[in-house]
């Protein structure tokens, strides 16, 4: 059996360590001093400052990289990554779209139980910020509504619960990014750090991306999260598999989101979210197979999109059976 | 180009020159900004976790204060349009200080966008052809270029005009009246696409409506101008500079029927979105009545709406106008205040609450950003006072060729 | 629903099989769980050896007491049905504080008249315990090294715990059927290392998904095109390695004898924020608010 993963995340504080005025400084204390009471207590130092770094400074966008480039970058963000977390054995791949995929994700709301396997599951595949002792919270890429029996409407759901799932008279959504074929958030960007890939996936470039939030704005879906402080992972909680569009480490100040597990699915592996689900309500496959389950769903169920009136053309289908 | 320079020099000099109320004027200013610096060099060590926004509600008082800000640099428009379509002389005396306040706003305008973003030290990637900007299709690109080109008009026209003046020249027709009708459509296309920004947001119900940039335009044209008053006020009552009696009065009519048409489109809005009682309702519920126990906003938009009434009510009764000083622009403040209140805690931060996923999440800016806030203020400020030191210098003489 | 379900025709296992073999997935997935098909099973597991023990056993000790009961396999499931012979004796734990017959006592055939004075008798002598293919004990229909192929960092084992996946458990209350089924209605009279479909046919405990199938009908149809059931592995399994690409069997995610999903405390609610050191995270109080407004 696999090395047995804990799935609570470090939700309680650390005690923030306290900026201290260096020597030299103490002239200037009693006014840093006045201005800290004055931001609340709001700031800590943070984990690992991001130094200044002329080639991250200088790198290009992803599609402007010649390959030769996009290796020397890759290695180079390797290296970084082994010393930040303390290991050797990083990967950064940048493995292309298949010919003739196209990804699909389909999910049965009858069966799921609304238990967040998926949710804590994504968090450990995809490297997301565990949370930090400013903020505490831990970014993640879905979100389980518990919804109203009854009813479509999100603004009844619930998205804290505690108690035993699945609950009476309630039923589960969970929401990740869509992944959509007209996707606002690439619309958004001014700067085209996000884009979709002929394979369907919504990908960011983490170097690219300027941090305006136009994106986050702009999804229905609200599936895009921004790294509002340096990320933290634990070094020992890291996954080292990682792909240069989708789950290598984030970078302060800018956005991340969803890629179907980038990482996996262009080797043939299912989502994260989609093995760990304990009730098989996930179903991911080839949209363009006619064979894949995902196209078997569309044939034989009757499918709904979440929002479909706002027009984005989603890979991503809920059912009912 | 020795005279050009001469010209630089004598107009910088001439811009921190002054007496001991314009000079402490400007250290204050430079007061907000020390303050804003601080706080600015926080975020960007910390991250804009500083600040009160999160996923939830990502955008925020920065953000904000820029769509106020767009509106009052469209307002220059308002003197520009009477003073060259109009000939209307005692306007176009003016025209100068309202692009003074223009370039402020726009400045301020510029400095919030930055501090909002993520990677300031990124912003390179946006400028062809080392970057990549995905223009036409972001609404985001499209406003970056309005404003800096806005930027550009109002930094040319005014400075060639007021050079010729320091020369005592005729100015070339030809090199400015040309810039003069372009800048009278840019200054609308700012803040049309500035609204455009939201309202193509289908996701965003409370955004995703054809209203929003009718009522952009109308309230900015009511709250720049009330803003441009209180600056010709002050100039009025402390300088020498020639400025004719029915400028204010004017500019004073201006904000009233904006102000008018502003409150009508506002009625409209909320007739649609309470009458119908759609499930798209609930940003609107939340901000006029609060929604599941959570009314942060309640109060402030009550608030603006009294003000901006009792403004409104204070302008069309016309008692206020022979009054004094303080007096008589008590209204135009109230109408600055309504509608920043509106732009804000009205517009900005109800489209976030509840998110598309229905979550209610409150947001109260932390104190950090408000200092940074400030400190762009105290910039935006500084640099209206000196360029309209510097226009009024000119105009009276003070800075000329020896 | 499902129980009440008497088809006019029964499908054999290899009428199953053929319905499914025009699909090429399933196939792959077969051999995951059926790896050693050719191999025999132990001789005392054969039914036949079982059955000619179980005539023995009539002819010699239930013969003689009870001309009603008969060795032939059918007989007893139409003499029994109605009332519950294992429960009677097994009885549900929670209700019942002592088994009515202890381990060491179920040798023989045996024969008691309760309070009313109705006279039970259970035929069956030795309970045979359950053995895989393998002649192992204690058939665990959930093998972990299936669940263990998901993947590094995925965790299942919350899950398997939660699910209790071992029937042994659950078999003292039976909540399958809504009390419309009992023991024999899937496990084999005579042969309790098989399963036993509505046609007589015999399964082992690795083809249990043709027995629910019988009554799940619909359910199976859409297994068999893998929308329903959790897979796990590779979305195409072209791309992986043949025992990679895992499909569950029915019972590997319910318990065939409680099958619904048990509720279970979820994983953590997403946190706001924290608003200071020795502060509790900041959730969101909708719900309660939601609440409030209903009354």
């Amino acid at each position: 059996m696999s090395k047995k993963m804990n799935f609570v995340p470090d939700l309680l504080p650390k005690p923030a360590p306290k900026a201290r005025a260096k020597e030299g400084e103490v002239g200037r204390r009693s006014f840093i001093k006045l201005l800290s009471a004055l931001t609340a207590g709001a700031i800590a130092m943070p984990d690992k400052a991001e130094a200044f770094n002329l080639d991250e400074f200088l790198q290009k966008h992803f599609h402007q990289m010649t390959d030769e480039e996009k290796q020397k970058t890759m290695a180079r963000l390797e290296g970084e990554y082994n010393k930040k977390y303390s290991r050797d054995d990083f990967s950064v791949a940048d493995g292309g779209p298949q010919h003739g995929v196209k990804y699909g994700y389909a999910l049965n709301l009858s069966k799921c139980i609304g238990c967040r396997k998926c949710t804590h599951a994504c968090v450990d595949e995809n490297n997301q910020h565990r949370g930090s002792e400013e903020r505490g919270d831990q970014i993640e890429y879905i979100r389980v509504l518990e919804m109203e029996k009854g009813s479509l409407d999100v603004e009844k759901s619930v998205h804290d619960y505690t108690h035993e799932v699945p609950a009476e008279g309630k039923y589960y959504m969970p929401v990740q990014c869509h992944q959509c074929n007209d996707a606002p958030c690439v619309k958004a960007c001014p700067v085209e750090a996000t884009w979709q890939e002929p394979d369907g996936i919504v990908v960011v470039d983490y170097n690219w991306c300027i941090g305006c939030r136009y994106c986050a704005a702009a999804c229905p879906y609200w599936a895009r999260k921004f790294n509002w402080v340096a990320p933290r992972i634990p070094d020992e909680e890291v996954n080292p598999d990682t792909h240069y569009l989708g789950n290598r480490p984030r970078y302060k100040g800018v956005m991340e989101k969803c890629t179907f597990c980038i990482t996996r699915v262009r080797k043939g592996l299912n989502p994260a979210c989609h093995d760990i689900c304990p009730t098989g309500s996930r179903k991911f496959g080839n949209l363009l197979d006619k064979e894949s389950v995902v196209r078997r769903i569309i044939d034989q169920k009757r499918i709904f999109i979440l929002k479909e009136e706002v027009g984005t053309d989603p890979s991503f289908y809920y059912f009912f059976d | 180009m020795v005279d050009y320079l001469t010209f630089v020099f004598k107009s910088i000099r001439g811009m921190f020159t002054g007496g001991t109320r314009y000079r402490s004027w400007l250290a204050f200013l430079m007061g907000l900004m020390a303050v804003g610096g601080y706080a600015y060099y926080q975020q960007t060590v910390h991250g804009l976790g500083v600040t009160g926004m999160g996923d939830q509600v990502s955008w925020g008082l920065y953000i904000a204060n820029f769509t106020f800000l767009v509106g009052v640099a469209a307002a220059a428009v308002m003197m520009v349009i009477p003073g060259y379509l109009y000939h209307n002389k005692e306007v176009k005396g003016g025209v100068l200080l309202g692009e003074m306040v223009a370039i402020g706003a726009i400045v301020m305008c510029l400095l919030f966008v930055v501090a909002d973003l993520g990677r300031p030290d990124r912003m390179w990637h946006m400028i062809p052809p080392f970057g990549k900007f995905n223009f036409p299709v972001s609404m985001l690109a499209w406003d970056v270029l309005v404003l800096n080109g806005y930027l550009l008009l109002n930094l040319h026209v005014p400075g060639y005009l007021l050079y010729k003046k320091y020369k005592g020249e005729e100015p070339a027709k030809w090199l400015y009246l040309p810039f003069v009708y372009l800048s009278i459509i840019w200054a609308i296309s700012i803040h049309t696409v500035t609204a455009f920004l939201y309202t193509g947001l289908a996701g965003r119900p409370y955004w995703n409506a054809a209203i929003l940039a009718p009522r952009f335009i109308a309230s900015a044209f009511c709250a720049g101008p009330a803003f441009i008053i209180l600056v010709l006020e002050i100039i009025k009552g402390w300088t020498r500079f020639p400025m004719g009696d029915r400028i204010i009065g004017f500019l004073r009519g201006v904000v009233l029927i904006a102000g008018l048409i502003n409150v009508f489109l506002l009625i409209s809005e909320i007739f649609t979105e309470f009458y119908a009682d759609s499930a798209h309702v609930a940003s609107a519920r939340y901000l006029f009545f609060g929604l599941h126990g959570h009314n942060a906003l309640v109060p402030w938009i009550w608030t603006s709406i009294t003000m901006n009434v009792l403004a409104l009510l204070a302008l069309i009764s016309r008692k206020f106008e022979k009054r004094g000083v303080i007096v008589r622009n008590i209204p135009l403040l109230m109408l600055i205040v309504a509608i920043w209140i509106e732009k804000g805690m009205g517009l900005v931060f109800p489209g976030f609450i509840p998110t598309p996923l229905g979550e209610i999440v409150e947001y109260m800016p932390s104190a950090n950003e408000w200092m940074v806030s400030l400190g762009i203020w105290g910039v935006g400020l500084f640099i209206m006072t000196v360029l309209l030191k510097h226009a009024v210098d000119i105009e009276v003489g003070d800075v000329k060729p020896s | 629903m499902c129980w009440a379900f008497k088809p006019d025709k029964i499908l054999t296992t290899d009428g199953f099989r053929d319905l499914i073999s025009t699909n090429k997935a399933q196939i792959v997935n077969l051999s995951v769980f059926d790896p050693f098909p050719g191999l025999p099973m132990p001789v005392m597991n054969r039914p036949q050896v079982t059955a000619a023990l179980l005539v023995v056993f009539a002819v010699v000790c239930v013969l003689p007491a009870s001309a009603q009961v008969t060795a032939d396999r059918t007989t007893a499931l139409s003499d029994y049905h109605g009332y519950f012979p294992c429960m009677d004796c097994h009885g549900d734990q929670e209700t019942i504080a002592t088994p009515r017959v202890l381990e060491e006592e179920h040798y023989e055939p045996m024969e008691w008249e309760d309070d009313d004075g109705v006279v039970h008798y259970v035929p069956f002598g030795e309970m045979v315990s359950i053995k895989d293919l393998l002649g192992q004990e204690g058939v665990d229909p959930s093998p972990a090294d299936n669940l263990a192929r998901i993947g590094r960092r995925l965790n299942i084992e919350s899950y398997m715990t939660r699910n209790d996946l071992s029937p042994a458990d659950s078999v003292w209350t039976l909540v399958h059927g809504g009390g419309n089924l009992w023991c024999l209605d899937c496990h084999d009279t005579a042969d309790r290392d098989k399963l036993v479909m509505q046609s007589g046919e015999l399964l082992t405990f690795n083809e249990s998904q043709f027995l629910c199938g019988s009554c799940h009908g619909p359910i199976l149809r859409d297994w068999t095109s893998g929308i329903h059931g959790k897979t796990t592995g590779y979305w195409d399994p072209a791309l992986g390695e043949e025992d990679q690409t895992v499909r569950m069997l029915c019972v590997e995610c319910h318990d065939s004898h409680r099958p619904a999903f048990r509720s279970e405390i979820p994983q953590p609610a997403p946190v706001l924020r924290i608003d200071g050191p020795g502060d509790k995270p900041v959730h969101l109080e909708k719900a309660a608010h939601i609440e409030e407004s209903a009354h």
